[in-house]
């Protein structure tokens, strides 16, 4: 099972309150506040994320520097802004290619008979004893370390997971009773495919790659930090986070924040991922 | 005053929702006392207000709430768990889910025993050994190490009864006891239950089968949208109810009077037969080994004829129903249809013909894609039709195109469902417990509506189901299915009549009916 | 143990060699992708200007003159033996270091997970059944905690409780309280994820009738919890246990390498920084073998905690 599994189980369908949820208005604000900091950083940074100033050098947080300053006097607010859209792109690019990478073996899986399902069950079974991280260092030491590279290597260490949870979802809807139903009325398979199985089967893509774009994210960060990924002076969390790294004991807001915004990022994603599999959930009560 | 149970006034609430509303009930020592309703009604709420568990939302208000002399409306969290299981047992449906099924029955029935009493680990096994010689489990020994998952379903409805009964309390509330039982079961459980109430134990019933109520009970509330709307006797309310919604609910009661003959109508299916079944064999791997679902089955349905095929869980009727609709290959034999072959058949080879053959479910709405409207489901299986039209044909309105099915009740959507069988013009309609999963009324409704249909349009039916009274009152001829085989199958007056095998003379005898004066 | 039984067990190991044989086979294959000389990577990489002749005295040494297949009958051979290679950078026997490094990583992870499992289990138990309020606090705890990033959570701690109060030491030292850090980095994003599933599970198993049923005996709603929910919510969270541990092992690279801590996790990264390939193939094996070990583990305790299962997974 991977963490992503997991959350998909922890989403639960058990139906709550159908009421907009404090949680969810804050993270969808905060969705909206990266969104702005990917296109118009210079409109939500108070400063260029650039400009040292070596006699403001290692300022603790105060009204001036929100995050303080780093060891050339750079505005660590600003700089975790126009980080936004590195890392976001980062997060993106990585679930992305998981979930191609996994959505393939999926459907090779469901479709292409015993042999396939077999093989890929086998594969997937053998990446999940590369656990969390460990593939995507085995893929660093091939190719070497970069923003590019561990972004798939984080990519390809998501996939198992996306894989098994697709899988899954092809097979019991094609197992289900509606498409037994269309079978009955001697629909053909192309159009059973078409209407049922592939919308119903691909439905919780969204919610999916809602919930791993956070995932993805601390993953390359966590590359990023152990100088694998993104490296300085690149404004990126994880990259930033490596740099203050040695200031720790003197200067923690130079870690601290970068990191927070890392973890506001992973939990909106799932508070958001939730809230969708909840809508999901009252469209199909309601519709 | 010799009352264990004495409420008067009983209303629960949830929130703004009021469930249960100004319920009287009084209770005596050996007497049974049944409440019946449809689901909504209220009755399983009012049953566990009396042990204090309608749940942490509720809202529980009675003039009068004494149970075993003890006033408890405003009772605390304590002196409630010093009654449940000491004065008062309960039982619920389906001991599957109602014990533990990580534990053993035996450490369930003493569970009961510990938490009220002291006693030594070998005094509590001697008397959970006891209770189940009392509710006549064979092999006691060997059972209390059994978890409710490795017992059949009437062995561990005896567990969970003895369980309720571990204490011995004067009382004891069952919730549609025998609801999720065969007949043959059922009939053994209910022989339980009278004993026990023979023996001087108060027993509450809550039930929605009315043939069951009358075969235990004493007195009869029935209850409708949260209150109580007629009482008495067991003889007056079932022999001449007051009410008319009773004089409904009894009149839905399946007919055990065969189907009126119909004129022009040969007694023996029409040659050649629409479809034709011979010798058809279906078996599964389970547990290493190999369960034969269908063995050597025959059947002829004849056209406009409704064949009814009737059978216990597990007896390999939903398989047989699953080959003649081909989504099923069958092992040995043959089925056609019209003369021409029909399965085994590569699936190519009968697809423009599977529009011929309509089928019903018993769970419709699971047989519908979750992202479609009543309106798209129709029109995607129809040929030609138009939705309000279909609509109309199965009584429902077309404003409904637009919902979804999960907004319906049960008896609307087992409605679309026939609709949409309707919708790709079939001759043959099969249907697999279309109306076991609705309340009794909703099930009049739509037998109702699938016998009209099958006449208008000279229908062959095939009806598949668990009850016998069901059958008797659509079928035309019936065909009795034990353990995959056919073992008898013949003219439905003359088979519910003079049942030619024993097996089918034990399911009409096992049978619960209203026993009591019919009113028409 | 019944002959089915005994098929079934020998499956399971069968299907644990072959995916330790796989993770092998394909860590072998993989580095081979690496572009260059791996004689050269032995001398130090391309900056040292080896002679030829060194690097063909490495290239016999480590017998990499050879065909592929000749190397990956000869690496199959030397795992059979226990013998994983030698370090091209630090020139010992891979064996050995990984050896020096194992017990004090799987001492951590174990910690971690032992923690952990506390942690779910106390927040999981008070949450239930304590109403709305309590519930969604809990939820938004097990939420949060379960999406803090290892390496942030290590030096918050840090910055807390070394710098700010100076409760532990910021670097791992041989003694308990350098362990504190660390295990808690490790334990608490994992116990958001355990307690969010057993959470899950208990509700799951408050809602099914035998627990009415034994409320109705008179059992207490504590009492329901201890001896009936809690054991149906522990059945999903020992069977992730196996996963767990391998996400922890993942998570020592990141920790390990924070509070300074000796371990597979900061030699891992020292030799993918390093490209010291041996070393590399010596941990994702040692890994793979403790997952695989794990996870028979997990199913083990599985069939103790739910019996029901012992005819599939026994």
């Amino acid at each position: 099972m991977s963490e992503l599994e997991l959350r998909t189980v922890a989403v639960g369908a058990r139906p709550r309150v159908a009421t907009v949820r404090i949680g969810t208005v804050l993270a969808v604000a905060f969705a909206l506040y990266l969104l702005l900091a990917c296109l118009v950083p210079d409109a939500v940074a108070p400063q260029d994320p650039n400009q040292i100033a070596p006699r403001d050098a290692f300022s603790p947080p105060s009204p001036a520097h929100w995050f303080g300053t780093d060891e050339s006097g750079r505005d660590v607010y600003s700089r975790v802004v126009f980080g936004t859209a590195n890392s976001l792109l980062i997060g993106v690019a990585a679930t992305a290619s998981g979930l191609t990478l996994g959505l393939a073996l999926a459907v090779l899986a469901a479709f292409g008979g015993r042999v396939f399902d077999f093989t890929v069950n086998r594969t997937i079974e053998v990446l999940f004893a590369f656990p969390g991280l460990l593939l995507a260092l085995l893929v660093i030491v091939i190719a070497g370390p970069g923003p590019v590279t561990a972004t798939l290597a984080v990519g390809l260490s998501t996939a198992p997971g996306y894989a098994r949870i697709l899988r899954g979802q092809l097979l019991a809807v094609r197992r289900s009773g509606y498409v037994e139903a269309a079978r009955v009325l001697g629909h053909r398979p192309r159009r059973i495919l078409g209407r049922h199985i592939l919308p119903n089967a691909l439905a919780p893509l969204l919610v999916l790659a809602t919930l791993g774009i956070g995932q993805a994210i601390v993953w390359a960060s966590a590359l990023s930090f152990l100088g694998l990924g993104a490296l300085p002076p690149t404004a990126e969390w994880g990259a930033m986070l490596s740099a203050g790294r040695p200031y720790l004991a003197t200067a923690w807001w130079l870690t601290v924040f970068p990191g927070l915004m890392i973890v506001l990022t992973a939990v909106a994603s799932t508070v958001l991922g939730r809230a969708l599999t909840r809508v999901r959930a009252r469209e199909g009560a309601t519709q | 005053m010799n009352e264990l149970l004495d409420v008067a006034g009983l209303s629960v609430r949830f929130g703004a929702e009021t469930v249960v509303q100004g319920v009287d009930l009084a209770l005596r020592p050996g007497e049974c006392v049944a409440i019946v309703g449809e689901s909504g009604s209220g009755k399983s709420v009012t049953a566990r207000a009396l042990l204090g568990l309608a749940g942490a939302r509720a809202e529980v208000r009675a003039d009068r709430l004494v149970v075993a002399g003890r006033d408890l409306r405003r009772a605390t969290e304590r002196q409630w768990r010093a009654i449940r299981g000491t004065e008062v047992g309960l039982i619920l449906q389906d001991a599957l889910v109602s014990l533990d099924p990580l534990r053993p029955i035996g450490r369930e029935i003493g569970d009961a025993i510990r938490l009220h009493e002291r006693g030594g680990a070998g005094a509590v096994q001697a008397r959970v050994r006891a209770l189940l010689e009392r509710v006549a489990m064979p092999d006691p020994d060997a059972a209390m190490r059994r978890r409710s998952g490795e017992l059949s379903g009437g062995l561990r409805q005896r567990a969970l009864i003895a369980a309720a009964l571990a204490l011995n309390p004067p009382i004891v509330i069952a919730d549609e006891p025998t609801t999720a039982l065969d007949v043959s079961v059922q009939a053994r459980i209910l022989e339980l239950l009278a004993e026990i109430t023979a023996q001087g134990t108060a027993l509450l019933l809550i039930s929605h089968d009315l043939a069951v109520v009358s075969a235990l009970a004493d007195r009869v509330l029935v209850m409708r949208g949260g209150r109580v709307i007629e009482q008495g006797s067991t003889a007056e309310v079932l022999g001449a109810p007051q009410e008319e919604y009773t004089k409904r609910l009894i009149a839905a009661v399946p007919d055990h009077a065969p189907r009126a003959a119909q004129p022009g109508r040969p007694a023996h299916p029409a040659r050649p037969a629409v479809l034709a079944v011979e010798g058809v064999s279906r078996s599964f791997a389970r547990d290493g080994g190999r369960v034969q679902a269908v063995d050597g089955v025959s059947l002829e349905l004849g056209r406009g004829e409704t064949l009814g095929l009737v059978g216990e869980s597990g007896s390999g009727k939903s398989t047989l129903a699953r080959i003649l609709l081909g989504l099923e290959t069958p092992d040995a034999g043959t089925v056609r249809l019209d003369g021409e072959d029909w399965a085994p058949l590569p699936e190519r080879g009968r697809r423009a013909r599977r529009h011929r053959i309509g089928a019903i479910y018993q769970d419709s709405l699971s047989s519908f894609d979750p992202r479609w409207s009543v309106g798209r489901i129709l029109r995607d299986a129809s040929r030609g039709a138009g939705v309000p039209e279909l609509l109309g044909q199965v009584g429902l309105a077309p404003e409904l195109a637009a919902r979804h099915p999960l907004t319906l009740s049960g008896g609307q959507r087992q409605r679309v469902s026939i609709a949409r069988a309707l919708a790709a013009e079939p001759e043959i309609l099969i249907c697999d417990e279309p109306v076991s999963a609705l309340d009794v009324t909703v099930q009049a409704q739509i037998l109702e509506l699938l016998g009209r249909l099958q006449r208008e349009r000279g229908l062959s039916m095939l009806f598949i189901s668990h009850d016998l009274g069901v059958i008797r009152q659509l079928s035309d001829r019936v065909a009795v299915m034990q353990a995959g085989r056919v073992v008898e199958q013949g003219e439905a007056a003359a088979l519910f009549a003079r049942p030619g095998h024993a097996y089918t003379a034990q399911l009409l005898a096992d049978a619960p009916r209203l026993s009591v004066g019919r009113v028409r | 143990m019944t002959p089915g039984s005994a098929s079934r067990v020998a499956a399971r190991v069968a299907g644990a060699v072959f995916v330790l044989w796989a993770v092998a086979t394909i860590t072998f294959f993989a580095l081979r992708l690496i572009p260059g000389d791996p004689a050269l990577a032995v001398l130090g990489g391309p900056g040292s200007q080896a002679s030829p002749e060194a690097l063909e005295q490495v290239r016999q040494q480590y017998g990499l003159d050879q065909p592929l297949a000749v190397q990956y009958a000869a690496m199959l051979g030397r795992l059979l033996s226990g013998d994983l290679g030698q370090s091209y950078a630090l020139k010992v026997p891979v064996a050995d270091l990984l050896g020096a490094q194992l017990p004090g990583t799987v001492l951590l992870a174990l910690a971690a997970l032992a923690v952990a499992w506390l942690l779910a289990l106390a927040l999981a138990l008070v949450s239930t059944g304590a109403g709305r309020v309590a519930a969604s606090l809990a939820s938004s705890i097990e939420l949060t905690s379960a999406a803090l990033p290892h390496f942030w959570l290590a030096t918050a701690l840090i910055a807390l409780f070394s710098t700010a109060l100076g409760w532990f030491p910021p670097v791992s030292t041989g003694d308990l309280g350098g362990l504190v850090l660390p295990v808690l980095t490790l334990a608490v994003p994992l116990a958001g994820f355990l307690a969010a599933v057993m959470r899950e599970g208990m509700l799951d198993a408050l809602a099914q009738p035998f627990a009415l049923s034994a409320r109705a005996r008179g059992e207490s709603a504590i009492g329901v919890s201890l001896r009936h929910t809690i054991r149906h919510a522990a059945i999903p969270a020992v069977a992730l246990s196996g996963w767990a541990l391998g996400t922890l092992l993942s998570g020592a690279v990141v920790v390990e390498t924070i509070f300074a801590r000796p371990g597979l996790g900061r030699t891992l990264l020292q030799a993918v920084t390093a490209r010291d390939v041996p070393v590399v193939t010596g941990v994702v094996l040692v890994v793979a073998v403790v997952y695989v070990l794990m996870t028979l583990l997990s199913d083990l305790v599985s069939a103790l905690v739910d019996p029901r299962r012992q005819a599939v997974a026994a």
